[in-house]
């Protein structure tokens, strides 16, 4: 068998598209205009063709996310599928060996994908490092312990007047963030503001403090959802944003006067929203935390150099050998603080030491130093654990709510 | 209507148990002879009586938990319920105004509780910093996604050796960690080690290391019959798991994934800080879910900051927000923290964080940071104070309390 691995061209993305309807079962629809052929650029795929048939598919979506403060290159890394004739022949493998390497002459240190199965991306570094909190609300459950609702104005906007408000408030909020992706205007007409047959129009309700806009949501209603006598709609909330404590109340509080709602289910929320702190009664926000996004560390010397930092301070890592990544290896020395950070190789003993897959938890501040170290997953001293705990805090938890 | 806060007498605890079996609709059983009755001494009580007749009722059971390293007392309170006929007079306000000064009194510089409704609780100043995650997976997904099922031998010991065995552990286990209660052999008995005829007898494993130590064990229960499935009918209740170290932690759960005929292992009471998540080959597997723990309460700031355990040598000054329950927490105060102890005086200077009682609560278990606090409007302070609170309350591992009460 001759394999090559190399981008598919524009002709053959409708192969791709075929493949990605079968991996995905039609998730994504079915034959050569699905999703997966038709939103993918030649240029972005990595391919496996077996005696010259499209065998294994891979595409490196170019995203840019924050990163505490800072705007980082990330390579999304979707549409990976492999043909049932061609499984257990370590053609991902091949794929990502040589995926890795590109990313890193772009200058994309950081991958990060959607999984359909874990233990696939676990064997290549990834490591889940976002939530999906779920929320799922009766209306009048909508309450604050503390009474207040927030004193913003909430108003619903056209539809062609949204995409502005609502880019402008997001990127406020995204920018001292972690995780978030920015959004070119592509992802909000065909993700966030889309239409769909089974959830009617798209609504956008704005918050205002004295006409400024401090936060929005965009959601859908729709009729017969809840088994209620009075309140049968359901509202999903799609995408919601805040600046401050205020407009978050606020936001709720104009989705609880929706009187004929019986269940808010909410998607999405990052692992650190506040619901649970402002609720009178918290247990029902029907909390559930399902699986996010995976984060992977491609170039850690560069990754670690661009990211944001909240400390001054030092410490030296050392990183176990990675043969997907191998440039990765050995120790190396951060240096980090407000204004910026530096890394070198080093020869000194590490401070701490863990592995790749281990540093994109840390990375993202998903996990602390001192977890990784009491699960074993991290070495380290107290004090080099202590460190690292305050350099690698995030101002936020990160999140990615996209799908990609 | 005369009201008279006091404690009940001997005599009066059967009718604690009657106003228990209708507030909580029978939970823990009906009439003068049940838990509420049975399980409360007359000393930790203080009851509203209404014209002579009881009204209202409470409890103060004296615990001592972890935290960070230390021991320190812990008002554990419970078994609070008002007759329909009293409600919406305020008398839990006031056994609580009464209450938290006893406890003050007492040592208990912090109280925590169940929650039947959040909302009475959060009023009196309860924040939730506890969270009961519940894990529910079937025996063929207990699979390590790095293949290292631990090297441990694991074994079910006899129920009358395994008390001691199982109580050592236990002890070690929740040394370094945080709102863990310590265990009297009654509440062993009463929570973990306590059969429930629907779920058939107790079982014990230990897991030894090498040199035959006992490094972990977990107590469950086996039934047939649970779980719609043509050969894993079985369900596997995990009542309590505690482990020394994380190849402890794996072995345990290998023995468990042993179990062939078990197509569900459900553990409800796993701490926020488990690390099944990163040990497992497909996460979702455990279709995880936190729901709500137990509810902590700063009753004496003083007596309580000083006498947690800290990793960090710093100072801090923290303003506390006025709160009519327990007016002698109210202002601004020193704290100096290390290692070796922690020492809090009042203070003049303008405070670097000011916060409410309910958000102490979250900042000294460890539940929240004090970024958390600050990204949702909960405490004030510069980027300067946040890193140091961050630093000072931040506990080696989360906080938890698996116990109910």
């Amino acid at each position: 068998m001759n394999v090559e691995i190399r981008p598919a061209t524009a002709e053959e993305l409708g192969q791709m598209g075929i493949l990605g309807g079968y991996a995905y079962g039609g998730a994504f629809g079915d034959g050569a205009d699905s999703a997966v052929g038709k939103f993918n650029k030649p240029d972005w795929t990595l391919c496996a063709f077996a005696d010259g048939k499209l065998a294994s598919s891979f595409a490196n979506v170019p995203f840019t996310m924050g990163a505490n403060g800072r705007a980082v290159k990330l390579a999304g890394v979707s549409s990976i599928a492999t043909q049932p004739e061609y499984r257990r022949l370590g053609l991902a493998r091949r794929i990502h060996t040589r995926a890795f390497g590109e990313m890193r002459e772009a200058g994309q240190h950081v991958a990060a994908l959607w999984a359909s199965l874990a233990a696939i991306y676990q064997r290549f570094g990834y490591a889940m490092t976002t939530v999906m909190r779920e929320y799922a609300v009766d209306a009048p459950d909508i309450r604050f312990h503390d009474d207040d609702g927030g004193d913003g104005r909430v108003a619903r906007v056209a539809a062609d007047e949204a995409p502005d408000v609502v880019k402008r408030i997001y990127g406020e909020f995204i920018a001292e963030r972690m995780c978030y992706l920015h959004r070119a205007d592509d992802d909000w007409r065909n993700d966030v503001l889309k239409p769909g047959k089974a959830t009617g129009p798209v609504w956008v309700a704005v918050c205002y403090d004295d006409d400024e806009p401090r936060g929005y949501v965009v959601y859908t209603l729709r009729a017969d959802k809840v088994d209620h006598g009075a309140r049968d709609q359901e509202l999903r909330i799609r995408d919601m944003a805040w600046l401050d404590g205020n407009a978050y109340r606020s936001l709720w509080r104009f989705i609880a006067s929706h009187d004929l709602v019986g269940r808010v289910r909410w998607y999405g929320a990052p692992a650190d929203d506040p619901a649970a702190e402002f609720f009178l009664e918290p247990r029902l926000l029907h909390t559930e935390d399902h699986e996010g996004a995976w984060f992977r560390i491609i170039d850690a010397a560069a990754a670690l150099a661009e990211r944001g930092y909240d400390h001054e301070g030092e410490l030296t890592l050392g990183l176990a050998a990675d043969p997907l990544t191998p440039w990765n290896t050995g120790a190396w020395h951060l240096e980090a603080g407000t204004d910026g950070a530096r890394t070198r190789r080093s020869n000194d003993a590490p401070d701490i030491a863990l592995s790749i897959k281990a540093l994109a938890s840390l990375y993202t501040g998903f996990r602390s130093a001192t977890e990784l170290a009491n699960w074993g997953l991290l070495d380290g001293t107290r004090d080099a654990v202590r460190k690292a705990d305050a350099l690698f805090g995030t101002r936020h938890a990160p999140h990615t709510p996209d799908h990609f | 209507m005369t009201v008279e806060i006091r404690p009940a007498t001997a005599e009066e605890m059967g009718e604690m148990g009657i106003l228990g079996g209708y507030v909580y609709g029978g939970s823990f059983g009906d009439g003068p002879e049940n838990v509420i009755a049975t399980a409360n001494l007359p000393d930790w009580t203080l009851c509203a009586f209404v014209d002579g007749k009881l009204a209202s009722m409470f409890s103060d059971i004296p615990f001592t938990m972890r935290a960070n390293g230390r021991a320190v007392k812990l008002a554990g309170v419970s078994t609070i319920g008002t007759q329909p006929e009293h409600r919406r007079q305020g008398l839990v306000r006031r056994i609580h105004t009464r209450a938290f000064n006893d406890m003050r009194d007492a040592g208990q510089n912090v109280a925590a509780l169940w929650a039947s409704q959040a909302a009475i609780y959060q009023r009196y100043g309860y924040a939730m910093t506890t969270v009961l995650r519940r894990y529910t997976v079937d025996t063929v997904d207990i699979r390590f996604h790095d293949d290292d099922g631990g090297s441990g031998r694991v074994a079910r010991v006899d129920l009358d050796e395994a008390y001691d065995v199982v109580k050592g552990i236990y002890v070690q286990f929740i040394a370094d960690r945080m709102c863990y209660l310590h265990r009297a052999k009654a509440l062993w008995l009463q929570n973990a080690l306590e059969p429930v005829e629907t779920d058939g007898p107790i079982w014990v494993a230990v897991c030894y290391d090498e040199d035959n130590e006992p490094r972990g064990y977990v107590i469950y229960t086996l039934r047939a019959g649970k779980v719609d499935h043509a050969a894993r009918g079985q369900e596997l209740v995990v009542r309590d798991l505690a482990w020394l170290n994380p190849d402890a932690y794996r072995s345990l759960w290998r023995f468990i994934a042993s179990h062939d005929l078990v197509g569900r292992v459900r553990w409800s009471n796993a701490p926020a800080d488990d690390p099944a998540f990163e040990f497992f080959m497909e996460p979702r597997m455990l279709h995880s879910e936190d729901r709500e723990g137990a509810w902590f309460r700063v009753v004496d700031a003083v007596g309580a900051l000083t006498e947690r355990g800290y990793d960090q040598e710093a100072d801090l000054t923290i303003g506390l927000a006025a709160d009519p329950l327990t007016p002698w927490n109210d202002g601004t105060w020193h704290l100096e923290t290390g290692p070796d102890g922690a020492r809090m005086r009042p203070s003049n200077e303008t405070p670097e964080i000011e916060l409410s009682s309910k958000a102490l609560a979250s900042l000294y278990t460890g539940f929240r940071s004090a970024t958390e606090l600050a990204n949702w409007g909960l405490l004030d302070g510069d980027a300067h104070a946040l890193a140091k609170a961050n630093a000072i309350f931040r506990t080696r591992h989360a906080p938890h309390t698996p116990d109910h009460f």
